[in-house]
């Protein structure tokens, strides 16, 4: 946690994605190089993307906007783009053959724990290469007991591997203004560690926009936030874990870098 | 500065009457003048740590114990709570009969309540506030969990039943069922107190084993500190506190446990740092992770409990009580906020609330955290200070009186 307040010290900025395209007026979507790269390799997803067969990414998420949007009855234009969205998009620029799929799993108000009772049918049915599992908010919400949490992350990242599949776990997003009351840090914390013990790469959002927070890249405490905000960060996001996955894709072995 | 009772007791002139602290105290004896100042010392310190780590997002939480080490400043309240108060009311216990001491614990136990609900609505303020004027569809989830001003009723009901916790107030509730459940375990340990010990000891195995603990509000929650667990710590100080500790002083002289105490911390530090610092960061193998992750704060992990044991050990040895400095201006500050632990406590969470509140509404810059940390402290301190004064007064206009 907190590895921003090193990043004041390294300054250690990159251009995480490597792409350079950024759309004018839109936030460079940097953050510090040991927040961004993999650490371990993609083999599954390497192999699939390197036969040029069609790939599927399958997002578990718990987000409660998706659910809201989807009841409005299919009104796709009001529904800002979430990041699977910018995912898919940024994943097909750099992966053109073949042809790559996002697909979201979403599953509003769920802890890890909930999760894991869909999660050997939804992954028999989707068959995807990578799957992201953002997850902890709600557990976090709840209070749920760490050590619950760390096991049921363990048991689905088991799932995950069974099913052939690389993954890859995200931590909850740094919500300043609620951290009074919900406390995501033990929650980014269990899921980092479980991510090391597995061996797969772990997107710590939370640190990550700590970090533009801190940069003064976003404002994410301000009572009136610019109307294109939840995109631009969705977009950042999405970018970043291309970055990350384009990094274990391309890393052979680990330790080789 | 000599003064033989819990300055957080309410002033009671039979209190003036009682004898001088017998020699409770780990490592030698205390100067026949007075209480061990390390006891206040380092509750007030404790006191300053658990303040800076409630507010969320502040750089000053960095200088927290919690960095670097296993376990953090709850243990050194709970356990500093527990020993002052087997003293002091131990003393009582003796001198005044078992019936009225427990009515002055109870009576201890119902202020910490109604100190909890105090701060239960100022919570509620703040948190009405955030709902009401912060909306960005960035943080639906998390705001839509705040919406528990939605349904009142259970809300409020939960919270009177201590079920319904808000985050930072965690310890509160700990601290008060330690309280209301005190007086026979108190008389407990006067009468045997190994048994005592041990029986407290098998009530935290069996808990952390089982997860057994308190439920919580809402949904299928327990609570964060778990009693069953917890209640170790406390028991623990008690027994140090009514003379076991003059018994643990051979261990804690030993040379051998000293070592291996500062061999446990040197490895405890090494691997918190490794959370946060990324050239340690491979240091714990995966093997070992397996087994010590997640360090369990709500049922005290044994990695947490012996952590904590061998910081005490360490701190007895590098501190003893008669060290002039623990004399000295320099640390009077903190020993006033140790020796009005109540009310600091329950003004540091109040503070941390109102810091959240300015990091967010007028400036978060790193400047701003460190300057509402600093002032916080001066205000804990300045509290004390008002409340040490004001108590000397009364305690001097009743001695004259009944002199």
């Amino acid at each position: 946690m907190k590895n921003w307040v090193l990043s004041f010290v390294a300054s250690a900025l990159v251009l995480a994605s490597g792409f350079s395209a950024q759309a004018e007026g839109t936030p460079v979507c940097a953050a510090p190089s040991e927040l961004t790269r993999a650490g371990f390799t993609l083999p599954r997803l390497a192999k699939s993307l390197a036969a040029k067969k069609p790939t599927t990414v399958l997002v578990l998420n718990s987000s409660s906007l998706a659910k809201k949007s989807a009841l409005k009855g299919g009104a796709e234009k009001d529904a800002p783009r979430t990041f699977p969205s910018f995912l898919e998009e940024t994943l097909r620029t750099r992966y053109p053959d073949g042809g790559v799929v996002v697909t979201t799993h979403n599953e509003p108000r769920a802890t890890a724990e909930a999760i894991l009772a869909d999660l050997p049918g939804v992954l028999a049915q989707a068959r995807p290469a990578l799957v992201i599992w953002q997850t902890g908010t709600y557990d976090a919400i709840l209070g749920a007991d760490t050590s619950a949490f760390s096991d049921a992350v363990n048991t689905g990242i088991g799932f995950i591997h069974d099913a052939g599949a690389d993954a890859i776990v995200v931590s909850p997003q740094f919500s300043p203004r609620t951290a009074i009351a919900i406390d995501v840090a033990p929650y980014a914390n269990a899921l980092a560690w479980a991510a090391r013990s597995s061996g797969i790469p772990f997107f710590d959002r939370y640190d990550i926009m700590q970090f533009w927070a801190s940069e003064g890249i976003f404002d994410f405490d301000t009572a009136r936030p610019s109307p294109s905000q939840f995109e631009d960060v969705h977009r950042c996001i999405g970018r970043l874990l291309v970055g990350m996955i384009v990094d274990g894709v391309d890393t052979r072995a680990l330790g080789s870098r | 500065m000599a003064r033989p009772i819990e300055r957080d007791e309410p002033a009671r002139p039979a209190q003036a009457e009682a004898p001088p602290a017998p020699s409770a105290d780990r490592a030698g004896k205390p100067p026949a003048s007075g209480r061990d100042l390390r006891l206040d010392l380092f509750r007030g310190l404790a006191l300053w740590f658990i303040f800076l780590n409630h507010i969320p997002n502040n750089v000053a939480n960095w200088i927290t114990n919690r960095n670097f080490g296993f376990s953090d400043a709850t243990e050194i309240f709970v356990f500093i709570s527990g020993y002052t108060g087997a003293m002091v009311y131990g003393r009582q216990m003796a001198a005044d009969g078992m019936i009225v001491t427990s009515a002055r614990i109870l009576r201890r136990a119902w202020q910490l309540y109604i100190a909890f609900i105090f701060l239960f609505v100022i919570y509620l303020a703040e948190i009405s506030y955030v709902v009401g004027s912060f909306s960005n569809p960035l943080y639906v989830e998390e705001m839509g969990a705040l919406q528990f001003l939605s349904e009142p009723d259970v809300a409020l009901v939960q919270a009177l039943l201590l079920k319904f916790r808000p985050a930072n107030m965690d310890v509160l509730p700990l601290y008060i069922v330690l309280l209301a459940t005190f007086p026979p375990v108190l008389w407990a340990l006067r009468r045997k107190p190994d048994l005592t010990l041990a029986a407290s000891a098998l009530m935290w195995l069996v808990a952390t084993s089982t997860g057994w603990n308190l439920p919580a509000y809402p949904d299928d929650r327990t609570w964060f500190f778990n009693p069953f667990a917890w209640q170790l710590l406390f028991v623990f100080g008690g027994w140090c506190g009514l003379g076991g500790s003059d018994r643990l002083s051979r261990v804690v002289q030993s040379p051998a446990v000293v070592a291996a105490c500062l061999a446990y911390l040197l490895v405890s530090l090494l691997v918190v740092i490794s959370w946060w610092w990324p050239p340690l960061e491979g240091l714990v193998p995966p093997a070992i992770g397996d087994v010590i992750y997640p360090i369990s704060k709500t049922d005290l992990s044994p990695l947490r409990l012996v952590h904590f044991l061998a910081l005490a050990i360490v701190v007895v040895r590098a501190v003893p009580v008669d060290l002039p400095v623990l004399r000295s201006p320099l640390l009077a500050p903190m020993i006033l906020c140790g020796q009005n632990s109540l009310q600091v406590f329950c003004l540091g969470v109040f503070l941390s609330f109102a810091a959240h509140f300015v990091l967010n509404e007028i400036s978060g810059t790193l400047f701003m955290q460190v300057a509402l940390s600093m002032v916080g402290i001066v205000l804990m301190v300045g509290l004390s200070a008002l409340l040490s004064w004001y108590g000397r007064v009364e305690r001097e206009i009743a001695a004259r009186k009944h002199g």
